[in-house]
């Protein structure tokens, strides 16, 4: 199972008006195991993705974002990767940050270490499971 | 600058940023409540396979407590994008 890591300036973003969370563009960036991803990071450009040669879509469809009994919960549909044409580029690091805002820009949310790099051979998938959340603030 | 020409210019600045809000809100809002629209009617649509899936795990008993956790937030999930 993927270990949830959240990024540090994500929660200051959230409440300063940065985030429109339940129509805002979600979408999962990869990342290689040489290229870890840090709680210190803040948007896209500080990370180093792999190519996106062959891989599906990467956008993620925002299912709940409400409270209940104040406490705020955000889920995302579950996402399917596919390789298809080819082999796509190894990862292990699965990143979801917003893609909408323009200042900053591609603001990090959060990202999932699977451990070690997982390659996906043409025809194969991998279905990145949100379980019950992904974000919770309360 | 004084503090009570500081708050002026704040103040200034403050009805700068709603008549901006007032002109951009309004059709920002309207993108997004389409958005929320098609992203209500497309969340059970990409569950679907999800939820056959787990279906059949929970009837040949192979389903973790997780998986079954799951299966009954999704379910009531979509019931709730369902109700008039």
């Amino acid at each position: 199972m993927a270990t949830y890591n959240k990024f540090n300036q994500a929660v200051e973003d959230w409440l300063h008006g940065v985030y429109a969370a339940d129509t805002d563009q979600f979408t999962v960036a990869l990342c290689a195991a040489a290229n870890a991803p840090v709680a210190t990071n803040t948007v896209l450009a500080n990370l180093t993705e792999i190519s996106y040669t062959n891989l599906s879509s990467r956008n993620l469809t925002t299912s709940t974002s409400a409270q209940s009994s104040g406490t705020y919960t955000q889920l995302f549909a579950d996402l399917t990767l596919s390789a298809s044409g080819g082999a796509a580029a190894a990862f292990r690091y699965v990143v979801i940050y917003n893609n909408t805002p323009a200042s900053p820009l591609d603001p990090l949310l959060c990202w999932y270490d699977y451990g070690s790099d997982l390659t996906l051979a043409d025809g194969e998938s991998l279905l990145i499971d949100f379980t019950t959340s992904t974000f919770t603030v309360t | 600058m004084s503090i009570k020409e500081l708050k002026d210019k704040r103040d200034v600045l403050w009805n700068e940023l709603h008549a901006l809000k007032a002109e951009y809100d309004p059709k920002e809002k309207a993108i997004r409540d389409q958005i929320r629209d098609i992203n209500n009617t497309l969340y059970p649509l990409e569950m679907s396979p999800i939820v056959a899936k787990l279906e059949h795990k929970v009837s040949e008993g192979k389903a973790s407590d997780a998986e079954k956790q799951k299966l009954d937030m999704v379910k009531a999930h979509i019931k709730s994008l369902q109700a008039p």
